[in-house]
């Protein structure tokens, strides 16, 4: 162990909130340390340029953590939904596919809506600012104007091309007299932040041009230039506490060298993602964990999903992944007979023919033998996804612990129990029944519904959300951190990433997750000095 | 890695096998032509012993009457008998053999011939498509509707009895 200088602040974690938090203490002036278990993404490493990038995307590219075998990854036990999470530089947004909504006002007031969940200690209000500060930091695509959102600026980027999908869609969603709108994405249309615009190439799992937002080329080399110290390999094996109870630094395994170190920190910021901060705060001797909640409330949001062909051809393996959003159902409707809402969030369809005929979104592929190529002749160009995501009941028996397997530095893996609820599945009952509305009134000649069961009957959705394990609120009793993501139990711990979350919303959390790690950061840079020193936290945000 | 060396039955075997799975027709190569067999050797089997392949060919009845034979009925019939025998890995097999197939260039110039713009690489060069018209297409259909913060007010949930009534066919099974 060799002796370090007490930087002003640690981020463990360089994914999207980790690189956020560092743009912003860094830019400040702080004396920024960021530690990271995994390397950097080169470009030739992704699948994008390869002939193979379907195999790829099944095997070595799978965003699913536990399908890809990788060095810096740790292993995670999973008894439900597959697990998205990369372990590098950038995150996941190295894999994902940067659909990019915001949450609602009434997803932060279910408390007050029904009780089943929470209320947020924050409002909407609160985090609005930082949604359009987001936007512009990562260059977004979208339309404003949208009366099933409140208003908003105008996206850095209009949306992304209008597919034939879209308009299949929209004909359908018509029809049905529901809404629609163009979605947002992280990925702009138009040349920005000297990143170039989409080429529509529908290979969207991370984006070697950087059309894509991925944060390890947006933010990163930023808050490099204004001085942060990112150190790869560095895998954090405990975060330490001090007598006076707040947090020393941590202890990191540089992953090249083999030593073990102990970087000191005047305040640490925990950017880990749902599965991996609780996980660390559990094997730190459980910090931050008097009140038994770390880990517990996982959240995932519901999902089902259905794929659908229609009669002339829409090419949907062209352009970005996803076409239109419908919020139709986004709120509450005690007449559907559960609480929360759901939206309807239409893919184009996968820019693979391969992976169209092995199997994409439904149990639908092409059949063996002399019938494969009349199949696929009628379905490959034919197709449209559409998935059903909604906002799931919180329950403390779904959760991360540690598992008893270990990394390839000894330190455990973790545990993940997820099984849905009552509200859950009556609300994945409604949601298929609507797939199949739609399907009806796109004029589908062809159209399957996914319930993600496997054979058992296990709900195991594809690589997924991981959201609510060290959830933000106003009681210590029954949250881990405060309304700027603040530790009770350790005034100078943040934690910045999905974990926070206390509800799931309907939609795609980085938005949310990016707007409120940089309202924390924001909050931590403004009131450094009184932090560096705290031993108490604040009841109220 | 040492290259994984082949004897020629074992080649053959996998060949007859993609053959059987992605046929060849007019229009179509088959999957062998196009060279699947060798990428799913490599992607399946390559760090595997050889007796893997053996074990195949077994399940394949490669030694008498199956995916060797003559007629195709009998070969069908031996691929039928593999898939509900050993259903993971024909799924592995014919997964791969697929994604193999939609990879080689060949294939791609056939969905190219049938009018479907494709490519091998898309990202290298993307596809054309028009930009948002802002005026012809932003939705005008006015739905949609939101509760404001405020608007949030506390709703009677014993309606919907979520403490005990239980939803026993769910999914699929509704």
């Amino acid at each position: 162990m060799s002796r370090q200088r007490i930087c002003d602040v640690l981020i463990v974690g360089a994914g999207a909130t980790g690189s956020l938090a560092a743009l912003v203490f860094a830019q400040a002036g702080l004396d920024v340390v960021c530690l990271e278990q995994g390397s950097w993404v080169k470009a030739d490493d992704r699948p994008h340029g390869h002939a193979d990038w379907s195999w790829q995307r099944r095997t070595r590219w799978n965003p699913d953590v536990n399908k890809r075998d990788h060095a810096d990854d740790f292993p995670v036990e999973s008894n439900s939904s597959q697990v998205l999470m990369w372990n590098a530089v950038g995150g996941s947004t190295n894999a994902y596919g940067g659909l990019w909504p915001r949450y609602r006002p009434s997803d932060f007031r279910k408390g007050t809506e029904h009780g089943l969940q929470p209320d947020w200690p924050i409002t909407y209000e609160d985090v609005s600012p930082f949604y359009e500060l987001a936007d512009q930091v990562v260059g977004v695509s979208g339309l404003a104007g949208d009366p099933a959102m409140p208003p908003r600026e105008r996206c850095p980027t209009r949306p992304l091309p209008v597919s034939d999908v879209a308009r299949r869609l929209s004909a359908g969603f018509d029809r049905l007299d529901w809404h629609w709108w163009p979605v947002e994405a992280s990925v702009i249309s138009e040349d920005y932040d000297d990143r170039p615009a989409c080429n529509n190439c529908g290979v969207c799992n991370g984006c070697p041009r950087s059309s894509m937002n991925e944060y390890a080329t947006s933010i990163w080399p930023k808050a490099l230039r204004a001085g942060c110290e990112l150190r790869t390999h560095a895998r954090v094996l405990k975060i330490e506490k001090g007598a006076d109870g707040r947090a020393t630094g941590a202890y990191y395994k540089d992953r090249n060298s083999g030593q073990v170190l102990f970087q000191k920190a005047r305040i640490v910021v925990v950017a880990a993602n749902g599965v991996g901060t609780p996980r660390l705060l559990l094997a730190s001797d459980n910090l931050a964990n008097g009140n038994d909640q770390v880990g517990r409330n996982l959240l995932h949001h519901t999902l089902v999903a259905s794929e659908m062909w229609v009669d002339r051809p829409v090419d949907g393996h062209i352009g970005y992944a996803a076409s239109l959003i419908s919020r139709e159902f986004a709120e509450t409707d005690l007449s559907r007979g559960f609480v929360n809402g759901f939206n309807l969030n239409c893919i184009t369809s996968t820019p693979s023919a391969g992976e169209l005929a092995a199997g994409w979104f439904s149990s639908a592929r092409a059949p063996w033998g002399s019938g494969h190529h009349r199949w696929f002749e009628n379905h490959f160009g034919h197709s449209i996804g559409v998935f059903a995501i909604g906002d799931d009941l919180p329950n403390p028996e779904n959760r991360v612990t540690l598992d008893i397997r270990t990394d390839s530095d000894g330190m455990p893996g973790a545990r993940l129990h997820y099984a849905p609820g009552e509200n859950d599945k009556r609300m994945m009952n409604y949601m298929l029944d609507r797939l199949k509305d739609l399907a009806q009134a796109c004029d589908a000649v062809e159209y399957r519904l996914q319930d993600y069961r496997d054979e058992n009957g296990v709900y195991r959705t594809p690589a997924w959300h991981m959201l609510g394990t060290c959830r933000m609120g106003k009681d210590p009793e029954t949250s881990v951190v405060n309304g700027w993501n603040q530790s009770w139990e350790v005034p100078n711990l943040f934690i910045i990433d999905g974990s926070v979350l206390a509800t799931g919303g309907t939609v795609n959390p980085t938005p949310t997750i990016s707007a409120l790690a940089l309202r924390s950061a924001t909050y931590i840079r403004d009131n450094f000095a009184a932090l560096s020193k705290a031993t108490s936290v604040p009841s109220m945000a | 890695m040492q290259p994984n060396t082949l004897p020629i039955a074992n080649e053959t075997i996998l060949r007859h096998l993609v053959d059987e799975l992605v046929p060849g027709d007019g229009r179509w190569p088959s999957a062998s032509e196009v060279g699947v067999h060798g990428v799913v050797m490599l992607r399946l089997f390559g760090d595997q012993p050889s007796s893997a392949i053996e074990q195949l060919a077994l399940a394949l009845d490669c030694g008498s009457d199956g995916l060797l034979n003559a007629a195709s009925e009998r070969r069908i019939s031996a691929v039928r008998q593999f898939e509900a025998a050993n259903p993971v890995l024909f799924e592995k097999i014919y997964t791969a053999a697929v994604l193999a197939y939609y990879e080689m260039p060949g294939v791609v110039e056939a969905i190219r011939a049938g009018g479907r713009p494709y490519s091998t690489f898309p990202h290298a060069d993307g596809y054309p498509m028009p930009a948002f018209d802002l005026e012809h297409d932003t939705p005008t259909h006015g739905r949609g509707r939101y509760l404001r913060t405020e608007d949030v007010v506390p709703l009677d949930v014993s309606s919907i009895d979520l403490g005990s009534a239980t939803t026993e066919r769910w999914g699929m099974e509704r």
